[in-house]
């Protein structure tokens, strides 16, 4: 990592802690934060975060290792999430399982080598009336067929296409 | 860290959810007055304080309920559950050690559901225990062991793991830590961020894939881990031990070159006893001499030389520093801090490094004891500092890491080269004596000298031993 | 936006006119509020019915530390497997939950509410940001509420981060204090010592929205709907193998096949009730009623249809519930894991009736000794499923397998 970088990213820890308070109870939201900015929380921003709000470094990341939306290795700019749980099972979640596979050429729980895409599974969206439910970042899809897969994907490479350089390090 | 502590902050790290259920010790209970309530355990009536866990109240009837996850210096944890007990009006079982007495309770320990929900936490945790018993060096001092042989486990009713899942982490010199062992009690987690506020140890993961690991799950030895070993102490299995020298110590015995001296600190003197059956605290100090004789240490002596080097040393800093400071008028760093412990230098240098000024330059005891060996014995004796190894007895596991910092090797070697705890030395001293004992029993030394202690527990000269005797004795037992 | 519409039924909700369920309040004294609260009989609506009356009573008596403040909790963690009705509550009731807070915040004196909502709602955090920032504006949120002197109060939005176990309250604030979301020890309860160490009520989203509603048409009203000891109407969240999944309301007692006919779903296999943490109810028993002296649940109605393998259904459930666990506590950490290893064995026909039942001897132990309601109940929906389909479980060859 580039010094300027983690200078950035140092300032970033800052002001998310002026924004959040110098308190313990102010990790989470300042976790949520950093991921949803850099995609993960990195060792160093976990040692920044643990220096500011006076913890250990291990605590956060023992938080961190604890919540399925944070990860500290480095994830892909979409997080693609599809829901698992029985009701989606019961429609049929598994060939849209499929198609995600095939269509961006990563199993569940990787990353894309260009870093644009994660695929992991979700337990439940809460969409359990309208499966198989997406959730790509903060969109959710509903009702989602393996025909609809391509189209979503590609979707999503425009908005990356169009934001690349301001998202990527963003 | 950043932080400064405003007078009157709370500094402790504990998770709050810990903190407000650390339940104050109990005095004497029969003294308290005001806030008392009946507790009918098995059948018994007990009147304790508002508060006092089932647990407590329990031991005062004296019905026992084992525990895993309960230590008795750690805030409460409950999450082993082997101590559950059903209270009257309560559907599910409730922790023992976690629940506070606050009304008038029917409680009973031993009833089916009981005793099943214990079997059942015991072969679930042994589902995932991994290594036999007689390799482990807990084997016979161990919790999870002893409550399976209470509870009668004579099958691996789930299963039991045939092959590692967890490499062996022996990367610092002082704390092994072997997660095939651990049980997920969190004692080590407890002590590591509650008591001594390192922070080095942290559960990780959640569900099955839980594990107590460290930042990063990087390697002990590169962490901020001050080497304290208190973990250990308090681990209730075989998941964190020190990590051992002794081989490496034989090895140096067994070699006719090498002249192996030993320094044995005050503490351990005490403390040996209680590895033979001993009160803890029963004055060792001759016996220990002979017996380190016997086991084949050229050489033993008293680390307390070196301690008035110490001080001698820290003294006249100090002294140097007011004169700096008072006559002079120059900035000196004030107070000045001692840097004995290995532990506390360690934990300067992370936690607090605007304050390494503030050290003592003196070296350790320890290291001093080192460096006088290697250098002026080494002299006196004509012997080559390479061929002389030197082997510290000492109560604390960090004087293991003290021994090989890179700059500790004034005499152009290594100054100390192994540093052994008292329960290694015992179980060094187990392991020779035993072909000894003959031997042992005719000559009025060891075994002889100990007996006798024993049992008047009295405090005797012992006609063999003393620091001189063996300093000076040039004579290597017969093997 | 989403533009997510799957109500049904009409909802009584849409009957409320939101702000007098508050006007009402602020003209009663706290003793009051809460005394019109328990005596609808409310109980919370995320599963568990506690009586909500006792629980702000608790609150309300319990002492704040110096300096500090008692808190307001919406349990927006909504996690349970086939359970969306917070979804659609929160989308188009927004209004009556918040005022709801407001009204328990007015009854034991709290300054402070959260609304924790669970990660993947993160797209109804615009929505809800607005209709926060326009209640302040109206009034409704802020110093001096309504004009009423000494009333403070203000709600702010806690995202989770992807953990079921979080919807059980300690977790919940273990996770506001920035802890992994691993449950306590109970007692102390968080309304004697919750967020922060201070008194707090965590409620969930439907049991503060019936709360505006009860204040405001009056705990007479709502008492009369329902069953004796289940009073009031519920939302249900109905998906799987049926025609018409979306959000019904019906009144607490209703019997499942009553229920079934409405969401066309009459020739179902079995029903999961109350999700994966429910249990499962085969279609003998589909006389049963749905309300707290039969059969209690959050809202989670999985409807599955005939040809359903249930050791599918089971194994999906056992799967989530050892990704969720929190992994503090033996039972649940290491049972769950034994329990997905013992329906593997099934699947592969390799379990013999021995094995079976010491798995289900396991399960009482979980429900037993588990810290808390997560490991309490994940082994229901296996017991449930062994106790009604045995048949179908034991002795599979490979042509079954999946």
């Amino acid at each position: 990592m580039l010094v300027s970088q983690q200078q950035k990213l140092q300032d970033d820890i800052r002001s998310l802690v002026g924004t959040h308070g110098r308190t313990r109870a102010a990790l989470m939201p300042v976790l949520q934060d950093l991921q949803r900015k850099y995609s993960s929380v990195s060792d160093f921003a976990m040692q920044v975060v643990a220096d500011e709000l006076g913890i250990h470094p291990a605590e956060v990341y023992g938080v961190v290792s604890f919540y399925a939306f944070l990860h500290h290795e480095p994830r892909g700019r979409f997080q693609v999430r599809l829901c698992q749980t029985i009701s989606c099972d019961l429609a049929s979640k598994a060939r849209v399982a499929r198609q995600l596979e095939n269509e961006l050429g990563i199993a569940f729980g990787q990353t894309t080598p260009d870093g644009r895409f994660s695929l992991e599974w979700a337990s439940c969206l809460g969409m359990c009336d309208q499966g198989p439910a997406l959730l790509v970042n903060d969109r959710v899809y509903t009702r989602v067929s393996p025909e609809q897969v391509h189209q979503i994907i590609e979707d999503c490479r425009r908005v990356f296409g169009a934001h690349a350089v301001q998202q990527v390090h963003a | 860290m950043s932080g400064e502590v405003k007078a009157g902050e709370d500094t402790s790290r504990a998770p709050r959810s810990q903190k407000i259920q650390q339940i104050p010790a109990m005095g004497d209970v029969s003294q308290m007055i005001g806030g008392q309530i009946t507790v009918n355990i098995d059948g018994q009536d007990v009147r304790v304080p508002m508060g006092t866990t089932l647990l407590d109240a329990a031991k005062l009837v004296g019905v026992r309920i084992p525990t895993l996850c309960h230590h008795p210096d750690l805030c409460v944890a409950g999450v082993c559950r082997v101590c559950v007990v059903e209270v009257e009006g309560q559907r599910a079982l409730q922790a023992a050690c976690a629940f506070p007495v606050t009304g008038s309770l029917k409680v009973k320990t031993h009833t089916r559901k009981v005793r099943q929900a214990r079997r059942h936490v015991l072969d679930l945790l042994l589902s995932t225990h991994y290594g036999e018993c007689y390799s482990c060096k807990r084997n016979n001092n161990c919790e999870l062991q002893a409550l399976a042989k209470e509870y009668g486990v004579d099958f691996y009713r789930f299963g039991h793991v045939t092959e590692s899942q967890y490499p062996k982490d022996e990367s610092s010199y002082s704390v092994v830590r072997d997660m095939d062992k651990c049980i997920l009690c969190r004692r080590c987690v407890r002590t590591c961020i509650d008591v001594q506020e390192v922070g080095v140890l942290e559960a990780v993961g959640r569900s099955n894939k839980t594990r107590i690991s460290t930042y990063l799950d990087k390697p002990l030895g590169d962490v901020v881990c001050i080497n304290c070993g208190q973990c250990i102490n308090r681990c209730p299995t075989g998941a964190l031990h020190a990590n051992d020298t002794s081989d490496e110590v034989w090895r140096a015995i067994d070699d006719p070159k090498k002249h192996v001296v030993i320094q044995t600190a005050p503490s351990p003197r005490a403390g040996i006893g209680e590895c033979f059956g001993l009160e803890p605290g029963t004055p060792m100090t001759y016996q220990l001499n002979t017996a380190l004789k016997l086991a084949g240490f050229d050489k033993v002596f008293d680390t307390n030389f070196t301690a008035d080097l110490t001080i001698i040393e820290e003294g006249t800093e100090l002294l140097l520093r007011l004169y700096k400071a008072l006559v002079k008028k120059e900035e000196v760093a004030f107070p000045q801090f001692t840097s004995c412990s290995p532990g506390w230098v360690k934990y300067l240098e992370h936690f607090y490094p605007e304050y390494i000024p503030n050290l003592s330059s003196a070296k350790s005891p320890q290291q001093m004891f080192g460096a006088v060996i290697k250098t002026y014995y080494a002299k006196l004796n004509n012997i080559d500092p390479k061929d002389i190894v030197t082997v510290a007895l000492m109560p604390c596991s960090a004087k293991k890491f003290e021994c090989n910092r890179p700059e500790m090797a004034d005499s152009g070697v290594k100054d100390v080269d192994y540093g052994l705890t008292t329960r290694e030395m015992a179980q060094m001293i187990k392991e020779r004596a035993a072909s000894w004992k003959p031997r042992c029993a005719r000559s009025s030394n060891w075994c002889a000298a100990s007996r006798s202690r024993n049992c008047s527990n009295t405090r005797t000269s012992s006609p063999c031993a003393g620091l001189r005797a063996c300093a000076t004795s040039s004579c290597r037992s017969p093997p | 936006m989403n533009p997510i519409n799957s109500k049904k039924t009409p909802l009584t909700f849409d009957t409320i006119e939101p702000g007098t369920g508050l006007a009402a309040a602020l003209t009663k004294s706290r003793a009051d509020i809460i005394g019109e609260v328990a005596a609808s009989n409310l109980r919370g609506r995320g599963g568990a019915g506690f009586p909500t009356g006792t629980k702000w009573n608790l609150a309300a008596a319990a002492r704040v530390g110096e300096g500090h403040s008692k808190y307001v909790v919406c349990n927006a963690d909504e996690g349970e497997p086939g359970t969306f009705k917070d979804r659609v509550l929160l989308l188009d009731y927004a209004d009556l939950v918040f005022e709801g807070m407001t009204i328990a915040a007015r009854a034991i004196g709290a300054t402070k509410g959260i609304l924790y909502l669970r990660g993947e709602y993160v797209y109804m955090r615009p929505h809800l940001d607005g209709v926060l920032e326009r209640r302040r504006q109206a009034g409704l949120l802020g110093a001096a509420i309504l004009g009423t002197a000494g009333f403070d109060f203000d709600i702010e939005i806690r995202m989770g981060a992807g953990a079921y176990v979080c919807g059980e309250e300690t977790a919940l604030i273990e996770s506001l204090e920035g802890h992994r979301g691993e449950p306590r020890n109970r007692p102390p309860f968080p309304v004697d010592t919750g967020f922060l160490g201070q008194p707090t009520v965590v409620n969930n989203v439907e049991t503060l929205a019936s709360v505006a509603a009860i204040l405001s048409k009056g705990a007479a009203w709502f008492k009369a709907i329902g069953t004796e000891r289940s009073a009031g109407f519920k939302l249900f969240s109905v998906s799987g193998d049926c025609t018409d999944p979306g959000v019904y309301e019906f009144p607490l007692g209703i019997t499942i096949a009553a229920l079934l006919a409405k969401v066309g779903g009459s020739n179902a296999k079995a029903v999961q009730i109350g999700g994966a943490s429910g249990q499962c109810v085969p279609a003998s028993q589909f006389g049963r009623t749905i309300a707290f002296e039969d059969i209690a649940t959050g809202g989670s109605i999985i409807v599955f249809g005939q040809g359903r393998d249930m050791l599918h259904v089971a194994k999906n459930f056992m799967e989530f519930f050892v990704e969720e666990s929190c992994g503090q506590c033996t039972p649940c950490r290491a049972g769950n894991a034994r329990l997905l290893d013992g329906i593997e064995r099934l699947e592969r026909g390799e379990c013999s009736t021995t094995y079976l039942s010491e798995l289900l001897a396991l399960c009482e132990t979980m429900q037993l000794a588990s810290k808390c309601g997560l490991g309490q109940s994940s082994p229901n929906a296996f017991v449930s499923i062994v106790t009604h389909f045995q048949d179908e479980l034991l002795g599979r060859t490979a042509a079954q397998a999946h």
